[in-house]
């Protein structure tokens, strides 16, 4: 059953319609002490029927250790959401609320490769020689 | 995106309070640079990526 309603599927689907490229979902989730990843799983599941460039693999985050160190991932629910490569874009929580609109646009931004940036900003990125993590904190309100 | 040596997690400041305590985030949005420096609220792109980038 669909976590969002035929109307909200609509909007989905229009939101993504702007997808150029496939991208590829890696979700998670862990069956104790996860209040949410019951419902991100849900949420996520109804992406791939909105634009079938999206595709959803699920592990879990206890077993799956290979997994877990390869992309990186610091909790669940865990989202590793790849492009044409792995350009470390990850998304931690259930994506309800706005946070759903930050997730559509990680992977529209993953489906172009294009960050969006500045040729001034692209030119000082481009000069970075040692590794930047980001983690931006935000609420669903 | 635009370089190999940065990766950006959003993190749902409300499911991981953990975080937000290491983190003492106080605000959102909140952005934590290799979990030492941050940039607090929404600023503008050139002072976001200069930060990102120089400290």
């Amino acid at each position: 059953m669909s976590y969002f309603s035929d109307e909200e599927m609509k909007a989905l689907t229009e939101r993504l319609s702007g997808m150029t490229n496939p991208v590829r979902l890696v979700l998670f989730v862990q069956t104790f002490g996860c209040e949410t990843c019951a419902t991100t799983k849900r949420i996520l599941e109804d992406l791939p029927r909105a634009n079938a460039l999206v595709t959803l693999e699920e592990k879990n985050m206890v077993l799956d250790t290979g997994d877990v160190e390869l992309f990186g991932i610091i909790a669940a629910p865990g989202l590793a959401i790849i492009g044409d490569r792995d350009r470390g874009l990850r998304f931690y929580g259930a994506p309800d609320g706005y946070e759903l609109i930050s997730l559509l646009e990680g992977i529209l931004l993953a489906s172009s490769g294009d960050s969006g940036l500045t040729e001034e900003s692209r030119a000082l990125v481009a000069t970075l020689a040692e590794p930047r993590a980001l983690q931006i904190f935000s609420t669903p309100t | 995106m635009e370089s190999d040596h940065v990766t950006t997690a959003a993190v749902s400041a409300v499911e991981f309070p953990d975080l937000v305590r290491r983190f003492r985030v106080s605000g959102v949005p909140k952005t934590v640079i290799n979990e030492s420096a941050d940039i607090l609220g929404a600023v503008p792109e050139a002072d976001f990526v200069e930060t990102v980038v120089n400290g």
